[in-house]
């Protein structure tokens, strides 16, 4: 047991601070009106090896873990979420492709993904599904050498950016409810992008309806070639984990932003002659707040840790995603309450983390699939 | 960083888990009813070194850091909260003798109460104040080598064993606010009837009642009118005790909400196959997954205040506060969701979660209520 952060990642910790107040804060404003993501901002964050932080050096990643992994993105969304989130997914896909492509695929596709101009994506849900493969209605069709691929994905984030995305299809020769993972270009030939999301909150990051229309790949992107054909719901099981991971870092990254903006508020703004901090309510408020940061930080941790072990992470995953989405809704809320009117503008920045932290405890599945999963172990 | 337990933590839970099991929980009615810890459960606690775990081998003590004991204390509370409290008190009394003790001091109690034939007190609360020192009224009077002592002490632990008990008091000649070892039983020692509590049975509470009594003015413990940072600091260790005593409530209320979802049929299946039932139980064990790490690290931050001596403890002290109310709380939320699984069942006393359900209402209540410790934590952030 040891608690404590290395040298390495302390270090870890400061410059993607650094780096996230100098050169993503000061876009935020651009971002949230625009509703996207400058791409040369990806590619600033790509050339400091984050995006490749988990993965082994020989596949162009930097060799660290997801304990790492899970400190860039706390830091990264302590100041902005979107971000944090949009690496997370290219993340996602390269969990994938880690864990289930043959070794030629990782050789040939990681470090273009990981260093490269482009971002990842990962397409499964549709119009009629969120999380069951059997009702998957994109299909792929081999046909000789080349997958055709046909259908609709929706809510699939960076679909609108360049770059590779791993697509769950249907695949009817290998048998009823079978679905086979396929790495696609994005932009393609017959792939389009027909609507970008509008949402409440998360406006830097792109989320995109996907029309895939006679889409061709070579056969050989199969994730994982032959031997995973037909097994794409192991591959879907197998990176929501870590999606799962990104979002509980992300959760505790904003509830960490939310309790300082409320400490800062509350040492400046003065009430019959004093600062708000000196009264016991505000502080029992600030007290539940830095519990939740407090309890949420080291469980991601351990979770990441677990993660980096390779251990099964289903369960933890989904117990350390309820609380710390749980959480990060909580501090949010209460860092509104501590700041009163002004929270409520957007001259503060925390009514985009209270837009934003909602978010955490519906993607990757909403928390009662959570509490469901947590309890599937026990109960069999 | 390493969430791991290594090969010796291991052994001490597993060790822990079996002492409970075989030895506390077959005696668990006794306890409740006797309101007594049994004479065997203590040897038991002996001979597997825990009444010393984190003392130094000079002592007897284990040396085994702070988060073994909150490992084993998690396991003997999931069994019994009268056990793990009478347990806890034994610490933290001993734990002020090796923070603050003079070396005499130290030779003269550790010894003994790492092999449990003393078991130390640790005595501040009064009829007139829980929390504020200014408040106390126990005094301390200087008579050439001795210090002369009187007053009433409330809701003292442990105080109907022999063994040394830490006691503030006000000295009478300056004011000054200091900590005395006193050797329970001694002349103008006596003891209020326990008092009649909610749960926790097994762990009397008592009145401690000081006439006269006289100790060798060497008893001092730590500096003269320094008592409140022993005070500060004895707390903060005794919370490492009181947040793994929740901790097991958790676990309790989680393990036992499994058994029974599992047993329990309704329309021909167990419950366990309904949704509303997995819903809880999903959620139980994200509440012990959330706690357990928070309370091992604890030990950790302990581990550096005993091996580095007591400077600027107030990061320790700010984050047992946290723990410490999270922890408590915690237990009690898992209590219920516990006793909703167990429903009418839960209520009768053929089931664990009867006693959890009411074990678990005391953590919150103890060693500072929970909102002055969110006050506690909240100032070391704004600060």
């Amino acid at each position: 047991m040891d608690f404590n952060y290395t040298k390495e990642q302390l270090m870890l910790k400061d410059s993607v601070r650094k780096f996230s107040e100098n050169e993503i804060a000061p876009m935020i404003k651009w971002m949230e009106t625009e509703k996207r993501t400058p791409r040369d901002l990806i590619k600033k964050i790509k050339d400091l090896g984050w995006c490749g932080i988990q993965y082994p050096e020989k596949y162009g990643g930097s060799g660290n873990t997801y304990v790492e992994y899970a400190i860039m993105q706390m830091e990264m969304s302590r100041v902005y979420c979107s971000t944090a989130c949009t690496i997370s997914v290219n993340g996602m896909l390269g969990a994938n492709i880690m864990k289930f492509a043959t070794e030629e695929q990782k050789l040939k596709f990681l470090p273009e993904h990981l260093n490269g101009e482009g971002i990842g994506s990962f397409a499964f849900t549709e119009p009629s599904t969120g999380s069951d493969p059997g009702a998957l209605r994109t299909t792929c069709v081999r046909d000789g050498d080349e997958w055709v691929i046909n259908g609709e994905k929706n809510f699939i984030t960076n679909a609108s950016m360049p770059g590779l995305m791993g697509i769950f299809c249907k695949d009817a020769e290998m048998g009823p409810g079978k679905c086979t993972n396929i790495l696609i270009p994005k932009g393609i030939k017959g792939y389009s992008t027909p609507r970008i999301y509008d949402k409440m909150g998360m406006h830097g990051l792109e989320v995109c309806d996907v029309v895939l229309d006679n889409v061709r790949v070579p056969y050989e992107n199969t994730t994982g070639g032959e031997a995973m054909r037909g097994k794409g719901f192991q591959v879907l099981l197998g990176s929501t984990q870590i999606g799962k991971l990104s979002v509980c870092a992300q959760a505790v990254g904003m509830a960490q932003a939310a309790l300082e903006a409320a400490v800062k508020y509350s040492k400046e703004r003065v009430q019959r002659g004093k600062p708000i901090a000196n009264f016991p309510t505000i502080q029992s408020l600030i007290g539940d707040m830095a519990t939740d940061v407090m309890v949420g930080h080291q469980i991601v941790l351990a979770t990441a840790f677990k993660a980096s072990e390779g251990k099964e992470l289903a369960a933890d995953a989904a117990r350390t995603r309820l609380f710390t989405s749980e959480a990060c809704h909580r501090v949010a809320s209460k860092a509104m309450q501590v700041m009163g009117a002004y929270s409520y503008t957007t001259e503060f920045p925390i009514e985009r983390i209270f837009r934003d932290a909602k978010l955490t405890e519906i993607y990757e599945g909403v928390n009662e699939i959570q509490r469901l999963i947590s309890s599937t172990d026990l109960l069999r | 960083m390493d969430f791991k337990l290594s090969k010796e933590q291991e052994l001490i839970q597993k060790a822990a888990r079996e002492f409970a099991t075989n030895v506390i929980l077959p005696l668990g009615k006794k306890i409740e009813q006797d309101d007594k810890v049994p004479r065997e459960i203590w040897d038991g606690l002996a001979e597997l070194g825990f009444l010393g775990l984190p003392f130094e081998e000079d002592f007897g003590g284990g040396e085994a850091g702070y988060e073994n004991y909150v490992l084993a204390q998690e396991q003997i509370s999931r069994v019994s909260s009268g056990v793990g409290t009478a347990f806890s008190v034994h610490i933290m009394g001993s734990d002020v003798l090796a923070l603050f003790g003079t070396r005499e001091q130290q030779k003269h109690y550790l010894p003994k109460t790492c092999k449990g034939e003393l078991k130390p007190s640790f005595a501040f609360t009064e009829p007139g104040t829980g929390s504020d020192p200014r408040q106390l009224a126990t005094t301390a009077t200087r008579d050439g080598e001795y210090v002369v002592i009187n007053g009433v002490k409330r809701f003292i632990t442990n105080a109907g064993y022999e063994g040394p008990m830490v006691v503030f008091c006000k000295d009478a000649d300056t004011g000054g606010f200091s900590a005395y070892i006193v050797d329970k039983f001694c002349q103008g020692y006596s003891l209020s009837k326990s008092w009649e509590k909610i749960g926790s049975h097994g762990s009397p509470i008592f009145d401690v009642y000081f006439k006269d009594v006289r100790v060798p003015a060497s008893n001092l413990l730590g500096e003269p009118g320094r008592g409140f940072d022993i005070l500060l600091l004895g707390i903060a260790f005794g919370k490492i005790g009181t947040s793994a005593i929740a901790l097991g409530g958790i676990l309790a209320a989680y393990e036992e909400a499994v058994k029974y979802a599992r047993e329990k049929l309704h329309r021909g299946k167990p419950i366990a196959k309904f949704q509303a039932i997995q819903l809880k139980i999903g959620h139980l064990a994200a509440k012990y997954y959330s706690t357990r790490w928070m309370c091992y690290r604890l030990g950790t931050l302990a581990n550096d205040i005993l091996g580095k001596g007591v400077q600027n403890p107030e990061q320790f002290q700010a984050e047992a506060a946290l723990v410490k109310s999270y922890a408590s709380d915690t237990a009690v939320e898992a209590a219920k969701l516990s006793m909703d699984v167990h429903a009418s069942y839960g209520l009768t006393k053929d089931y664990p979660i009867e006693r959890i359900y009411r074990d678990a209402i005391i953590a919150p209540q103890i060693e500072g209520v929970s909102d002055m410790q969110r006050i506690i934590w909240a100032n070391s952030v704004l600060n």
